[in-house]
């Protein structure tokens, strides 16, 4: 009888611990930290726009849900909300100017930054809305 | 005749100019949505939303990427990514229709007006004709759309695997907000 006891007591502390460990470390698992990934890639501004206009379906699959480092002159800042957005302007079409945004996440230093020079960043790509390609998560690497 | 030529002049700029401030666009148009499941209550955001109006012709379009909507929990983040929508494939959400009641509409007076939006969604890979209804609200020169309405996931090939089917919601709340500004290039 003790022997069950024991067996169950054992069996109840482990399916306790997987369970915690499920729902800390998966159900609950944070998102990753964007500022410390490392990029994946690194290209122009220019490069990186052209790509996908060129051919949209092999730039989706090269830089989609990636971190990519990208270099370029910077044309406009944006803010929209809480949100900051640095623009390289690299064409213009029916809607009106394109190319490669980047939204950063939110920096005290980045008031200090103006548009007009270059610039190194990184961003997490979701990808080309027709207009522009988007980066999200973004922060200054120089 | 110098005179006649200038004034013709002004005449097509200021033709060009009232052309040009017919369509409305925006980048940071923001789409919500919200699963309301037995077991779940699952919502993301999407801040980079394209989206165009042409307040003459009534056309109106928007452009979504489906990798920038945020979940609170990473997990479903990546399941909506990777299992559901599979962004991999299909990276855009598109809708592409009309304004069909805008004689009803004064985009020059300031009020709340309802639109009625036909048009095609394309979401997964597959299209479908929706029928919505929505309101703008012209204030300050600027012309704010808003619409909520239903989409069900099997209307677009979305699979959800038995074992949380009571975590996602058969129909999905999508809740569209844009500001679009005039275009003027």
């Amino acid at each position: 009888m003790k022997k069950w006891i024991k067996i169950l007591a054992v069996l109840t502390v482990i399916g306790i611990a997987a369970a915690t460990y499920v729902y800390v470390f998966v159900y609950n698992k944070a998102h990753p930290d964007y500022a410390q990934l490392e990029p994946k890639i690194s290209l122009t501004a220019e490069n990186c726009f052209t790509t996908f206009r060129v051919n949209e379906a092999e730039a989706n699959e090269r830089f989609i849900g990636k971190m990519i480092q990208l270099s370029g002159h910077l044309t406009q800042i944006e803010h929209s909300g809480d949100q900051t957005i640095f623009y390289f302007i690299l064409s213009e079409g029916m809607f009106g100017n394109e190319g490669v945004r980047v939204s950063m996440i939110p920096d005290e230093k980045l008031s200090n930054i103006t548009a007009g020079h270059s610039i190194t960043l990184k961003g997490f790509c979701t990808g080309y809305n027709q207009t522009d390609v988007i980066l999200e998560h973004g922060s200054v690497i120089y | 005749m110098k005179k006649l030529i200038v004034m013709l002049m002004i005449t097509f700029l200021a033709l060009g100019t009232q052309m040009q401030a017919q369509k409305y666009i925006t980048k940071n148009g923001q789409i919500h949505f919200y699963s309301d499941a037995p077991t779940e209550k699952i919502e993301a955001f999407n801040n980079h939303v394209n989206s165009a109006l042409d307040i003459s012709s009534g056309d109106f379009i928007f452009r979504v990427l489906m990798k920038s909507f945020q979940f609170e929990k990473a997990l479903m983040q990546e399941h909506f990514n990777e299992n559901y929508i599979e962004s991999h494939k299909f990276p855009n959400a598109t809708f592409m229709g009309k304004v069909t009641n805008l004689n009803e509409i004064d985009f020059s007076t300031p009020g709340s007006y309802q639109a009625q939006i036909e048009g095609e969604l394309s979401i997964h890979g597959v299209t479908q004709k929706i029928s919505e209804q929505g309101t703008f609200e012209v204030k300050d020169g600027k012309i704010q759309g808003k619409s909520t309405f239903y989409v069900a996931v099997a209307d677009y090939d979305i699979k959800i695997p038995q074992a949380v089917i009571t975590n996602i919601s058969e129909k999905i709340e999508v809740n569209v907000d844009i500001l679009p500004e005039a275009l003027n290039k």
